[in-house]
């Protein structure tokens, strides 16, 4: 069996509400990110791709018409190329990295392209048409993501100053890693249709205490979360390059990671937030590793609170955890942030010099995904 | 001829030019709006967006208006059609303008000034021969969107054709209410309007009266605005209503009255306190930290909590009905508001008759100017009719006033009023010509009144008639026997829609105008009526009636002539649902529509939820799917979203985008009219529609799903709940709808119907009516 290794991996900058990246096309987005890719990586000729898979949790509208292959062709991929769209929700560009990854370890393709986006300013979270089943409305199925997360803080006895806590430290390691530059090889420039170029992300700012404390509860009257704690709806793509070990080492490519596992799980999805951790668990036994093996995680932040569960019942060692920050500072782009993190995460491993990395992430309607990353 | 203006040049930024500015952009006529410099060009422009009221019909009328300066963009004044001058009453600084912007100016533009106290006759001596042709005082009042008032002054060289420019231009593009004033100081509305003040003040002074018992006798109780007096000057501004007296008591040397334009010690010592109205919280009122208010004492100029005003003349008015039955009831009794109100009416009276022909040659254009200017109700000439001159006259002699002579001449004539009517005739009286005089009918304008004096009426009801306006076409107006300034809806009126149908579909009559001339188109259903009923709990007449009123909307909807609605002011409900399944509307811009069923507890049941779905369904193109569509219309019923503007009804689904809005609401009737005569030539009635597709209960689960969400974060309360979720039941089609299935508009109707019945036996919609009927605002339970 041959393994799949990462060659390269970028993000956009990720854009927020009345920002300066609202109005791009979300097809558009993802082709630039994929042509600077190219453009990082002169040895590698577009039509090496084979397959591009593109995450998205709500492919409709200008995420529409099979818009993975679309994409293909606007970013110069010879038409040879196979194009798909996965819709896992959160971990919709998770999976894509994990079907690339598994269609090379199986050989069916040698070299592809796991991608992720989500333009939530132009397609509503919901999509445009809901239908609901109402046997399933009956169980919760379709429950707000924010009162899955007052569950979690609930059960957890997890205090709206802890929250809040939690994500001002997420803004202050995102601003920190811009300072050092730790985003530097990370993300790359967004073009505005030539109107303007967007360098860095919008969301990170210096906390101002005095309005976090002034903040309602956003879902429960006398709920914890509020707007500060929850991961802020936004816009971005990234893209990940893979390929099999073989193929790299027969062209002189340099890896950047490889995958050690993948994993996904099914929880409550009234409590849909827990998903990481019996799925990390998951991904560990498969790789024969337990936690201690790990240097460093990437956690996807949706809620503050949701991380702090996951943190504290999966006893994991906080200092390991977002050392860029997460998504309360960066934002959540649905589709995108599952290869977003592993994107981080390839970066956090390279600046740590470490060898073994976590990315994981939960999902609505109930899931965990996880992708262990090694380094050679 | 009068010429054509397409673009506008506004100079000065300030409160008025930007205002003006703003409501030339409501018209759909681009400006520029020039100021010394950038930032206050743009800080008059954004105002736009947040003075209250607002004064642009939608807000991305503020594209319209392009900010400029003198310094950078005097080339542009080259392509304004009209130059419009408002900045600061200074007559140097005003001629400083005028000069930089001559070079620029084309030789057909015309050039006027907004000034409201600066003599026409010192505005253009340094102007040259042919720009005194093209110069004139168009003078506008603040705000310029709501107040129709546009005073015109022309000066001796004036041209014909620069006049009738603005006259047409100011009446038909702008919608305001032109009155032809003289070159005397403050022109007419502000010298009588603030007479009226300063008397009212001085009066108040000398018998005792409270800022707040003033006010409240000279509020809405008799005819005027609910700002009345002191609040009025509160949001005029005290410094600004001292500038105005003074210009009078300085310019009017002639002025029998002109003592009473000094300004009072009261006044004088608030302003010079900085207490300057509104702007600085506190004046005649003062705004405290708790939002309580309080008044000044006038003798004092210290602030005290209101005391509660009782008066004997003021609770007998109060159970009139109309207007001239209230001020005779102000007037004729004998407490000391009474006595009071009697002074103050007397002297404004006199004052404004011995005002002709200084100010105006005749009566109408002071009625007018006060009319539109300060929104009395009545002129002072029509409040005279009113009380009756005779009867008033007598008083007034017997107390050693001095009636002016020209009134005393009328009643020797033997006739009775100022005004009189006449077999569709209407005659003024007048002074100089000592005898009666047509007034015009402007053509634009049907006036239903006069029509009916002249015998037009068909079939006369209690609230409603059915007219006949000429050509083949019927009107049904309204005139609600219990409540003639709201017109909620009542059996009689939908009586004599029903009738008037009749007459079209017996091929007697081509089309309908449901329209009139009262102060509000409706203000809804008569809530009284449901509360009798659910009191009784009678179910069944409730659903009857329901029925009935749903049927008449459905026979207006395929009435064999086309219905042409014209509504105005409010136009909420019941009365929303009658306007909707016309074939046509002409809409007054100032229309405040919506539906407000859910603040009572309801849901509109008239017919109103399946006229908002085909509107719903109708509208746009492409984007939106079904489910977005009545998202938007689940959004604009549940929140009970009254527009603020005909232009915001469109935009939220209570109008269609081809219905005709017109700015200028006394030509709503007529040009409603030639509607129906258009579309009477061609007319077929709609399909009745069998094809809607609605989203069904999926949709609605995903509705019910934000409904909830607002529920725990406390937005909305357990009924609001069970009201929310009832109106999503209609509005994405019931059991019946879904994507792949059809409805059609019977079905809609009685599921709303009996959704409407259901929420009337509710206990807590019964407080909600209560409530609403009781202290006049809605009930959160």
């Amino acid at each position: 069996m041959s393994e799949s290794v990462i060659i390269d991996a970028v993000r956009s900058p990720i854009g927020m509400k009345n920002g300066e990246m609202v109005g791009i096309r979300p097809d558009d987005l993802t082709a630039q990110i994929i042509m600077s890719l190219f453009k990082r990586n002169k040895n590698i000729d577009p039509k090496e791709i084979e397959d591009l898979v593109l995450g998205c949790a709500f492919p409709e509208g200008p995420q529409g018409m099979l818009m993975a292959k679309g994409v293909s062709i606007l970013a110069g991929i010879p038409e040879t190329s196979g194009g798909a769209v996965i819709n896992r929700f959160c971990g919709s560009s998770m999976d894509a990295v994990h079907q690339i990854s598994r269609s090379i370890e199986a050989g069916d393709i040698q070299m592809g392209i796991a991608a992720g986006v989500e333009d939530m300013f132009s397609v509503p979270m919901g999509g445009f048409n809901p239908d609901f089943h109402p046997e399933l409305a009956e169980q919760d199925y379709y429950i707000g993501m924010g009162e899955t997360a007052e569950i979690l803080a609930e059960e957890g006895n997890i205090s709206r100053e802890e929250q809040e806590h939690f994500s001002i430290e997420s803004h202050k390691k995102a601003l920190k890693a811009w300072e050092n530059g730790h985003f530097g090889n990370e993300v790359v420039p967004i073009d505005m249709y030539g109107e303007n170029i967007i360098e860095k992300d919008e969301g990170p700012r210096q906390p101002d205490l005095e309005k976090i404390k002034s903040l309602d509860p956003a879902f429960l009257e006398d709920g914890t979360i509020t707007a500060a704690t929850s991961s802020p709806i936004s816009i971005g793509a990234s893209a990940v390059l893979m390929c099999s070990r073989e193929l790299a080492e027969k062209n002189d490519l340099s890896i950047r990671a490889f995958i050690k596992a993948r994993s996904v799980v099914g929880v409550d999805w009234k409590q849909m937030g827990k998903g990481p951790i019996p799925a990390t668990e998951k991904a560990l036994k498969q790789a024969g590793m337990s936690m201690d093996d790990i240097d460093v995680i990437e956690l996807n932040e949706a809620f503050a609170a949701q991380s702090i569960y996951v943190i504290e019942n999966g006893n994991w060692d906080p200092s390991k955890v977002n050392l860029n920050g997460g998504a309360l500072a960066l934002g959540h782009p649905l589709g995108c942030s599952g290869s977003r993190i592993i994107t981080t995460l390839v970066n956090v491993m390279e600046q740590k010099n470490s060898t073994n990395g976590i990315a994981t992430m939960c999902i609505g309607s109930g899931q965990g995904i996880t992708t262990i990353l090694g380094r050679d | 001829m009068p010429k054509k203006i397409k673009k506008v040049a506004v100079l000065g930024a300030g409160v008025m030019g930007a205002q003006i500015a703003g409501h030339l952009g409501n018209a759909g006529i681009p400006s520029y709006l020039f100021d010394i410099n950038k930032e206050l060009a743009e800080k008059g422009k954004n105002s736009l967006s947040i003075l209250k009221p607002a004064p642009l019909y939608q807000p991305q009328n503020i594209d319209m208006v392009t900010s400029c300066t003198y310094d950078d963009d005097l080339e542009k004044i080259a392509e304004a059609d009209w130059v419009l001058e408002a900045v600061v009453e200074r007559l140097d600084i005003k001629e400083l303008i005028y000069q930089k912007l001559l070079p620029h100016l084309k030789p057909e533009t015309i050039l006027t000034s907004n000034t409201s106290g600066i003599p026409l006759n010192d505005l253009t001596a340094s102007l040259p021969e042919d720009v005194k042709q093209r110069f004139m005082i168009t003078h506008f009042f603040n705000p310029p969107r709501y107040m129709q008032l546009l005073e015109l002054v022309r000066g001796k060289e004036t041209t014909d054709e620069t006049y009738n420019t603005i006259v047409e231009f100011g009446e038909n593009i702008l919608g305001k209410g032109i009155v032809h004033a003289k070159d005397t100081p403050n022109f007419i509305g502000n010298r009588i309007g603030v007479y009226g003040m300063m008397t009212a003040m001085n009066l108040a002074i000398e018998q005792g009266l409270t800022v707040e018992e003033v006010d409240k006798l000279t509020g809405p109780i008799s005819g005027r605005p609910k700002s009345a007096t002191f609040r009025t000057a509160d949001v005029v501004g005290l410094d600004i209503l001292k500038n105005v007296s003074m210009t009078t008591y300085e310019k009017a040397i002639e002025d029998e009255e002109r003592d009473i334009f000094k300004i009072p010690d009261i006044l004088n010592k608030l302003i010079d306190s900085d207490r300057l109205g509104q702007k600085t919280r506190a004046g005649f009122y003062k705004k405290n930290e708790d939002r309580s208010i309080h008044s000044v004492d006038l003798k004092t100029g210290e602030y005290a909590p209101m005391d509660l005003v009782r008066f004997d003349c003021f609770r007998i008015a109060k159970d009139r009905q109309r207007l001239s039955d209230k001020m005779k009831a102000l007037c004729f009794a004998d407490d000391r508001g009474s006595k009071y109100f009697w002074e103050l009416t007397a002297r404004t009276l006199i004052y404004s008759a011995n005002r002709i022909p200084e100010i105006s040659n005749d009566i109408v254009n002071i009625d007018n100017a006060m009319k539109w200017g300060f929104a009395w109700e009545a002129g002072p000439f029509e409040g005279w009719d009113a009380l009756g001159v005779r009867r008033t006259t007598k008083r007034m002699i017997a107390e050693g006033k001095k009636v002016p002579k020209w009134v005393l001449e009328m009643l020797e004539s033997g006739r009775e009023t100022f005004y009189s009517v006449e077999n569709g005739q209407r005659t003024y009286w007048c002074p100089s010509g000592k005898h009666p005089v047509k007034i015009k009918q402007n053509p634009k304008e049907f006036n239903l009144l006069l029509h009916k004096t002249a015998g037009h009426t068909i079939k006369r009801d209690l609230s409603a008639s059915v007219n006949d306006m000429g050509d083949g076409i019927l009107n049904v107006e309204f005139h609600s026997i219990l409540q003639p300034r709201l017109n909620p809806i009542d059996s009689s009126y939908v009586e004599m829609v029903n009738h008037a149908l009749d007459l079209i579909d017996e091929g007697k009559y081509k089309a309908l105008v449901l329209g009139h001339q009262g102060p509000n188109f409706s203000a809804g259903a008569n809530l009284n009526l449901f509360l009798d009923l659910t009191h009784n709990q009678q179910w069944e007449a409730l659903d009857f009636a329901v029925n009935t009123f749903q049927k008449m909307t459905q026979r207006i909807r395929f009435s064999k002539g086309p219905v042409i609605a014209a509504p105005f002011q409010l136009t909420l409900g019941g009365g929303t649902e009658i306007i909707q399944p016309a074939a046509h509307r002409v809409v007054a811009a100032e229309t405040y529509m919506g539906f407000v069923e859910v603040g009572v507890g309801l849901i509109p049941g008239g017919g109103g939820t399946l006229r908002m779905i085909l509107n719903a369904l109708d509208s746009g193109t492409g984007r939106m799917g079904a489910f977005q569509k009545i998202q938007k219309t689940f959004e604009t019923i549940g929140f009970a979203k009254v527009a603020t503007s005909a232009d915001e009804a469109k935009h939220l689904g209570l109008l269609k985008k081809d219905d005709t809005i017109i700015l200028n609401r006394d030509h709503l009737l007529q040009v409603a009219k030639n509607k129906a005569l258009e579309h009477a030539e061609t007319y077929e009635p709609p399909q009745y529609r069998e094809d809607l597709k609605l989203p069904g209960a999926g949709g609605r689960t995903a509705m019910v799903m934000a409904l909830k969400g607002f529920k725990k974060q406390g937005k909305i309360s357990e009924h609001d709940m069970k009201i929310g979720e009832k109106l999503a039941y209609v509005l994405t089609g019931g059991d019946k709808a879904g994507l792949t299935k059809t409805v059609d508009e019977q079905y809609i109707l009685d599921i709303e119907r009996e959704t409407f019945v259901s929420l009337a036996g509710e206990k807590l919609t019964q407080d909600r009516i209560k409530y609403m009927l009781k202290k006049g605002k809605p009930l959160r339970n």
